[in-house]
């Protein structure tokens, strides 16, 4: 059941209404069971699975602190127990090959079909939540759920299932426990939100996306003129983002509708002005996770071994621990690791420059017009998405193109229509910077508002009138 | 939560139900409702307008089966463009890649001096049910004067949902012009907007381009429903490998052979277009000699096939064109063992050429052909 798809809309119509007949307690029970259903719909193996990890860190926690202290022995416990998880389905296709090989160099012929493991949906996304709630009750920053429904339902929720946001217990629980209402704002806010995220979806990344020349990248790259493959990175990077951005506002959207905020995960990241700002716009609960749990932590904890001075150690692990954890967290594979190490570098590079630009007296320190620090930036970020995208084979291709490759020339006119695509998709993200909020439909006047939904409908009906449209790329992870 | 939002409605609203709407502003969704009755009108009477379709294939009807839709919109844009349609061919993939309508046509003007059109309406898969349908639709929409079934037995041993992906008996379109009322299908009889808006779907996406925009450079009889497989794919002299997915999957429905009632109505309904004034040949199709193998019974389960077409055209007086009066095709003629290839097609279009032109002289047809445009 796609998200974009009709039968996800019937679904979520169903249990909406039969949610606002129930009282408050009701609807705790009766999310919980429609989460369930939604989860046995994609497989009942992945229903069981979270149904045992949720009795786990429910009873897990309840002995995670004892007389005012954190046992740390079960902090581990647990923290190992979804390591051992994310690592046995997650990185499954990256062992398994070796395994086989090793197999095979010992004379045991065993086919790779055979041990293929499905990565259950959702499961990157509530082995970070598992953690962060064990952590904070470790801390004594929050209590032990004693509402088994409650903390089923804080990990089950279907809005947040298939990718996130990564919610924190501190404040999705306290939510649940309250009750909610949906009225008029509430109400509008949402279709809204629903609508850009089908928009952002359906119109712009699944679009840019299938006009991507994957083919031609992985064969020839060295057919590409500079100016193509800059066009070309670019689509990609706003298909990416829109496609993650989009998947995100329809969820928010949905679960509006049941008076359940999600937090959000995007904030215009293009426009960016340091890489620290990129990482508080871009996939923002998964950044503030890694920077509260790895980030943090690594710092205090070198901070505590070599000094609070600015030593390379405390300069340097901090920002590539945490990144090669969060392309680690995208994909075991080399291809990740390489996007977090470049991520990282760039991170220590920023560090570095901080530090040089405030031991300068104040007149001599460079000025940057802010648009170049964002231009800077988004390039380097987009440099980083070639891994991200192709193979590390190609990705080399690629940025050696970018180097040594003609300024100019065209071997198709496939770029037209994806520049195209992207004049839409900038306004989408101007008009909501310039008016500092997500919901910048709003302020338009209600003929704008209705144009812009009645052409957005059109082309939204045309373009799954024989699918739902391409699975998210961030469901993959 | 918003804040505003907690304090609206708690007090209001703490013991009720959760949905605390008040009086909702229908404005916006209105003039949204004007809009796009509005973008429909445009795009109806933008695709009525012959400027607009003419660099476009021809319209879409909804199938499920692509090659069925791309069949349907071949024939339409012939017809659209004022291409006379004389006779259609009718079958299963062995006649998609086993008749070439331009060397038909020009086997029967050597003997006849007469030009005949006709167009190849293979279609793979196609079990007989269905084949009984299209038949009704391609009599009724575009009045040929031959319509020619080429059959086999794989056709009566085939359920009519046997496969997803080229089921056609649930085309909406197809049961409103059987006669079965379907608004899905009335919208794609007579909505130049909904005809058309797959068109604007595969360009959006990038997809089946050269099914969106007329392909100038394509050979003519691409036009006339023909798939050019130039190659050889097997070579048929060798006795099928029955575990290469290859050659079972194609044939699958062989491996489990049986004659099924809803299929003979098929043939049936096919043969009963005779009574609309269309001259129906009914055609055994060529296939290599050793492909006896693929039926569990091999000759027998063929024989039984045979027997049951033979007795419905003979009772309806229609010509049962059989093997035996075939040409003998080289193994180089064929594209798989059931699967001819261009120039097995030839030289199978030249026999049916031939064939149609010596009725037409023979047996005193009454009809004359159309002119060429």
């Amino acid at each position: 059941m796609e998200i974009t798809s009709f039968h996800f809309l019937l679904f979520v119509l169903g249990v909406l209404i039969v949610y606002h007949l129930l009282p408050h307690r009701a609807q705790n029970y009766w999310l919980l069971i429609a989460s369930y259903a939604f989860y046995v719909f994609w497989s009942w193996k992945f229903a069981l699975l979270l149904l045992a990890a949720t009795i786990f860190h429910f009873e897990l926690a309840k002995r995670l602190r004892r007389d005012g202290k954190g046992r740390p022995i079960l902090l581990w416990l647990g923290v190992g127990a979804n390591v051992v998880l994310f690592v046995i389905f997650k990185a499954s296709s990256f062992y398994l090959s070796r395994l086989v090989a090793l197999l095979g160099q010992m004379g045991i012929q065993v086919g790779l079909d055979g041990l293929r493991i499905v990565i259950p949906l959702g499961l990157s996304y509530y082995v970070l939540q598992n953690i962060s709630y064990l952590a904070d009750v470790y801390r004594g920053q929050i209590p032990a759920s004693t509402n088994w429904i409650d903390f089923a339902l804080y990990l089950a929720y279907f809005p947040k299932m298939v990718a996130g946001p990564i919610e924190r217990a501190r404040t999705f629980l306290p939510i649940l426990a309250r009750p909610r209402w949906v009225d008029n704002r509430a109400l509008s806010r949402s279709v809204i939100l629903i609508f850009v995220g089908l928009t952002r979806k359906l119109l712009i990344a699944d679009l840019m996306f299938a006009h991507f020349p994957w083919g031609a990248f992985a064969v020839e790259p060295e057919a590409f003129s500079k100016i193509e493959l800059i066009g070309w990175l670019g689509i990609y990077a706003f298909a990416l983002y829109n496609d993650f951005a989009g998947y995100t506002s329809i969820v928010r959207g949905v679960s509006g509708l049941f008076g359940i905020e999600l937090s959000p995960n995007f904030n215009t990241p293009y426009f960016a002005k340091n890489f620290t700002e990129f990482w508080n716009r871009w996939h923002i609960t998964l950044s503030h996770w890694l920077r509260d749990y790895i980030f943090f932590p690594v710092n205090r904890a070198l901070a505590r071994r070599f000094g609070t001075g600015n030593r390379w150690q405390t300069l340097v692990i901090p920002p590539m621990l945490t990144m090669l954890v969060s392309g680690f967290w995208h994909g075991p594979n080399w291809q990740m690791l390489l996007w977090g190490i470049l991520h990282g570098l760039y991170l220590v590079g920023e560090r570095l420059f901080m530090l040089r630009r405030q031991a300068r007296p104040e007149g001599q320190k460079v000025r940057w017009p802010s648009w170049g620090s964002t231009l800077i930036v988004f390039i380097l970020v987009v440099l980083a998405w070639v891994p991200f995208a192709v193979r590390i084979p190609t990705a080399l291709s690629l940025w050696n193109q970018l180097l040594i490759g003609n300024v100019f020339g065209f071997r198709d006119q496939g770029l037209v229509f994806p520049l195209m695509v992207l004049i839409p998709a900038i306004w989408l993200d101007l008009a909501q910077y310039n008016k500092a909020e997500e919901i910048f439909f709003l302020r338009q006047s209600q003929f704008a508002q209705a144009t812009i939904l009645a052409t957005a409908m059109i082309l939204i009906l045309v373009v799954t009138s024989s699918d739902a449209g391409q699975p998210f790329v961030y469901q993959g992870f | 939560m918003p804040e505003e939002i907690k304090s609206t409605a708690s007090d209001e609203y703490g013991k009720g139900g959760s949905f605390a709407i008040q009086k909702l502003n229908w404005r916006v969704l209105r003039l949204t409702l004007i809009l796009l009755v509005g973008y429909i009108v445009l795009g109806e009477s933008l695709f009525r307008l012959d400027i607009v379709r003419a660099g476009l294939t021809g319209p879409r009807i909804g199938s499920r089966h692509r090659q069925f839709e791309i069949q349907v919109a071949r024939l339409e844009k012939l017809v659209d463009e004022g291409e006379p349609i004389d006779c259609i061919f009718l079958g299963n993939s062995m006649v998609w890649l086993g008749v070439n309508p331009l060397v038909v046509n020009q086997a029967f003007q050597e003997e006849t001096g007469q030009e005949i059109h006709c167009f190849n309406f293979g279609v793979s898969a196609l079990p007989a049910s269905s084949a009984g349908k299209i038949a009704t639709m391609l009599v009724k929409n575009y009045h040929p004067k031959v319509l020619i079934y080429g059959t086999f037995a794989r056709d009566y041993a085939i359920p009519a949902d046997a496969d997803d992906a080229y089921v056609v008996s649930d085309t909406p379109w197809l049961k409103y012009q059987n006669g079965k009322f379907t608004l899905e299908g009335w919208l794609y009889a007579h909505s130049r907007a909904v005809q058309y808006k797959g068109h604007l779907h595969d360009f959006l996406l990038n997809i089946y381009l050269e099914d969106v925009f007329v392909q100038p450079e394509a050979p003519r009889y691409i036009a006339y429903g023909l798939d050019p497989k130039y190659d050889i794919r097997l070579d048929v002299r060798t006795a099928p490998d029955f575990e290469s997915p290859d050659n079972r999957d194609p044939v699958k429905w062989l491996g489990h052979f049986e004659i099924r009632q809803e299929n003979l109505d098929g043939l049936r309904q096919v043969v009963q277009q005779s009574d609309n004034g269309v001259q129906v040949i009914v055609i055994e199709m060529p296939f290599y000699n050793n492909a006896y193998d693929f039926f569990p019974n091999g000759k027998q389960d063929y024989e039984s096939y045979f027997q049951q077409v033979d007795l419905i055209t003979a009772s309806n007086r229609t010509s049962f064109w059989q093997l035996d009066d075939q040409p003998s095709l080289s193994p180089e003629s064929w594209w798989d063992y059931f699967h001819l290839n261009l120039q097995g097609a030839d030289q199978f279009s030249q026999w049916l050429g031939s064939e149609l032109a010596d009725n037409y002289l023979q047996q005193g047809w009454e009809f004359s052909f159309s002119e060429s445009h």
